[in-house]
């Protein structure tokens, strides 16, 4: 019955239909769908389900083919009986681009992992980054990146002795500017995007591009640190400013927040080995702590050109 | 001239005082231990400037800074282009400049051109220079503070110079404490006071020599003009029981004034820590306090008692230009060295003056070396090699200018004292014939030698860290160790210990890295 009345609609309708069953149907529906749009060809069954119809219609251009195909004659037909559907060819969804770009702002917070050295100096090892990047998804989920970040802070110089800190009052700034290359591997789940449904007529932009779905990635990388710390009555060289190699690793989720704009958070840990060794010497010696490594929890605001 | 540092004990002229005045009082009987002061009458100082004995042309120079201390910021310039240069034509300049990007920033009227960090700014400027729609272009030469002080022979004080404890990039830093500190001098007192006192003299057998009494004299005193007003606090006389601690010798004074002369006041010499306030304590008898009737000795029992009286009386630094001869042992100053340090007081000793003499065990500087909070202090001269009379000991911990001037004429530690041919600091070594009443108002600026001059740099050096956030002597030691600078056999040695002082960087103190 259920079925009758469902082959008397118009085209139009099915196709609304469709959309709201898509909305209000649980997500395995959309897990049938490649199989849905074949089952007209191959099931023994001659009827249309309200679910295969729906889901069909909801998830896969094929779907949207069957529609597409039931011309009104078809449909006049279908007023009198049941039919079966005449055999297609299931239609393979519209290849998204092999290659996507996204630009990204990114903010957060990072945690040096030499705490006491830099609470020492900045009364605290932890502070905020910002920076900026870009990235690259490639095919096989794989994602390339780079991205510039920056953790400035203000703080005096010190003397210490037997672990007890005496604040000098002399301001000194510490800087600290990675550049980094990361490689990954990026999954994106499902196929939902921030616009709904994608539709092979009127797809959002970033459902046709490939991109905005909700992902999690993971990588690593390397990348260049540059490390400045500026004091007062510096006599020139006293300054630091150097460069060292690190190298990361990192992890998040990328959600769509609206077509081709969305949001990520991710965690990362970096390496600086021996960034405060060498011919340096400062409260870094004393408290024995040679490397600039730090911990960063970063949110990202992305745009998927 | 002498190894300037007194010894407690029994100095050779005082032996034979006391010997004469115990055998014979054949002279005259001796006059009660008292000062007499004549009230309301003071009479000002008289100050006749430098000493003129041979002293060289001021030296002082500037460190130049080498290759790796560019005096300007690498990989820019700064430019400005005359009004009405075209968009067009200032690219062509920066592109022949190799420049990487201009900016400009609040406030000024010229550009930051980046250059390649290895590029030499002072060539692009040069070159940037030539070019006629170029106004001016210059490198980015960073900027420094620098005090130096007015006093118009401060030129002459080299051990305050860029070539030695460079004190007027220190003073950037700190300038000069502040009289929130209390330093101690714990020596044979200080000029201070403008006052006439009375004495009733006696005579004394000195080396075989008779010197007769001079009966009742009013002798004059006066501050040394070159201290400054208002900078003594809590002072004590430990050989005289009282609270005007007068200088009878000038070496306290001397003492006092490296630690914290007055300086840029347009008078004279500076100081290390000119800021500070001065606890001036006698503890050491001199010839004329005996001359004057007066029979204690400067002894360990006075020493122990001026620094617990400092520290009580809430001196921070303490200074201990002074020593004890043939003492081995002296636990009772020794606890009382503790007590200081345990109440937050920095100590600063002499580490000794006697190589010559046998290089003999100084037991005050090895109380030094067993208390962490005290530092005894070695001597070097002008070329800030050791001076010849400073102890070799494993005891010397650091070291500090003491002034040589068997090495160097112009090489002793020039500050304000009496003038000793009015005040004769040691009468009895004079001819019966010259011995005369002394007046302790009339000052030079003289050169002395000896690691009773180093030692009050360090203490100046202990009040400007005290004032600068280090208040733990034990960590104020430690500071100035790390940062001294290596002299003689790498690490640490008999002729300098750790190292010479370092004020500048010990005041910096440490960065993240460095």
């Amino acid at each position: 019955m259920h079925t009758n009345t469902l082959a008397r609609v118009s085209r139009g309708s099915i196709r609304a239909l469709a959309l709201v069953s898509a909305l209000l149907l649980p997500s395995t529906s959309f897990a049938q769908s490649p199989a849905t749009a074949t089952t007209p060809a191959t099931s023994p069954n001659p009827t249309l389900s309200t679910s295969t119809l729906s889901a069909a219609a909801a998830t896969t251009s094929s779907a949207f083919a069957i529609a597409d195909d039931t011309n009104d004659a078809d449909a006049d037909q279908a007023r009198g009986q049941a039919r079966r559907l005449p055999p297609t060819r299931p239609v393979p969804p519209p290849p998204e681009r092999a290659v996507t770009f996204m630009g990204f702002a990114l903010f957060g917070t990072t945690s040096f992992a030499a705490q006491d050295s830099f609470e020492a100096i900045l009364d605290s090892s932890s502070g905020a980054i910002y920076g900026g990047g870009g990235q690259i998804n490639l095919p096989l989920n794989l994602f390339a990146r780079v991205d510039v970040s920056r953790f400035g802070k203000d703080g005096t110089r010190v003397f210490v002795d037997n672990g007890e800190v005496f604040d000098l009052g002399i301001p000194t700034r510490v800087t600290i500017t990675p550049i980094e290359v990361t490689g990954g591997y990026r999954y994106r789940f499902g196929r939902r995007t921030a616009s709904g449904p994608r539709s092979p007529r009127t797809p959002a932009r970033g459902s046709r591009r490939g991109g905005l779905n909700i992902a999690i990635y993971g990588g690593g990388g390397i990348g260049s640190v540059q490390f400045k710390e500026t004091s007062d009555f510096a006599l020139p060289g006293e300054d630091v400013d150097e460069s060292f190699t690190s190298y990361h690793v990192l992890g998040g989720v990328d959600v769509p927040i609206w077509k081709w704009l969305g949001a990520g958070a991710e965690f990362q840990y970096r390496w600086v080995p021996d960034a405060l060794d060498g011919s340096l010497s400062g409260v870094s010696e004393l408290f024995d702590e040679t490397d600039l490594n730090s911990s960063s929890f970063r949110v990202r605001i992305f745009v998927l050109f | 001239m002498p190894a300037s540092g007194w010894k407690l004990g029994l100095p050779a002229a005082i032996v034979c005082s006391v010997g004469a005045w115990l055998t014979a009082g054949l002279l005259q009987a001796d006059a009660p231990p008292q000062k007499r002061k004549i009230p309301s009458t003071s009479l000002p100082a008289i100050d006749l400037g430098l000493w003129s004995g041979p002293m060289s042309p001021p030296r002082t120079t500037r460190v130049r800074p080498g290759d790796d201390q560019r005096p300007y910021v690498a990989g820019r310039v700064l430019v400005k282009f005359r009004d009405g240069t075209s968009a067009n034509a200032r690219a062509a300049a920066l592109s022949a400049a190799q420049a990487r990007g201009s900016s400009a920033m609040d406030w000024a009227d010229f550009d930051i051109v980046s250059l390649d960090p290895t590029a030499d700014p002072e060539a692009v400027a040069r070159a940037l220079s030539q070019r006629p729609d170029v106004l001016y272009a210059q490198a980015d030469y960073i900027a420094h503070p620098t005090f130096t002080p007015n006093d118009p022979l401060f030129a002459q004080q080299w051990n305050l110079a860029a070539q030695a404890l460079d004190m007027p990039r220190a003073w950037d830093i700190n300038n000069g404490a502040s009289a929130s500190i209390i330093v101690a001098v714990l020596d044979t007192g200080l000029a201070y006071n403008n006052e006439i006192v009375t004495f009733q003299t006696r005579g004394v057998l000195a080396d075989n020599r008779v010197y007769p009494s001079l009966g009742q004299i009013d002798v004059p005193f006066a501050a040394a003009p070159d201290l400054g007003a208002g900078r003594v606090v809590s002072p004590r006389d430990f050989i005289w029981n009282d609270n005007d601690p007068l200088d009878f010798d000038g070496h306290g004074t001397h003492v006092t004034g490296t630690i914290g002369q007055a300086t840029n006041n347009g008078v004279g010499v500076a100081g290390m820590a000119f800021n500070v306030r001065i606890m001036p304590l006698k503890v050491i008898a001199t010839d004329w306090d005996f001359a004057f009737g007066n029979n204690n000795f400067g002894s360990a029992a006075t020493v122990a008692a001026g620094i617990r009286y400092a520290v009580d009386n809430g001196a921070r630094v303490l200074n201990l230009s002074l020593g004890f001869d043939g003492a081995t042992s002296l636990p009772a100053v020794e606890e009382a060295v503790q007590y200081a340090v345990s109440r937050g007081a920095f100590v600063s000793i002499a580490a000794g003056n006697n190589f010559e003499e046998g290089n003999p065990v100084e037991a005050l500087a090895e109380i030094a070396n067993r208390v962490d909070g005290a530092v005894s202090v070695a001597a070097v001269g002008r070329t800030l090699q050791r001076a010849y009379y400073s102890s070799r000991r494993t005891s010397v911990e650091i070291s500090a200018p003491g002034g040589d001037l068997r090495a160097d004429p112009s090489g002793g530690i020039t500050q304000q004292t009496y003038d000793f041919g009015f005040s004769v600091p040691d009468p009895f070594s004079a001819p019966v014939s010259q011995y005369r009443a002394p007046r302790f108002d009339v000052f030079r600026f003289v050169p002395f030698q000896g690691t009773s001059m180093a030692a009050p740099h360090v203490a100046g050096l202990a009040a400007m860290l005290m004032q600068q956030g280090i208040d733990n002597p034990r960590a104020i030691e430690v500071a100035m160790k790390r940062f001294a600078t290596d002299r003689g056999t790498p690490g640490r040695d008999d002729d300098f210990g750790i190292g010479l002082i370092n004020p500048r960087a010990t005041l910096r103190g440490l960065g993240l890295s460095r």
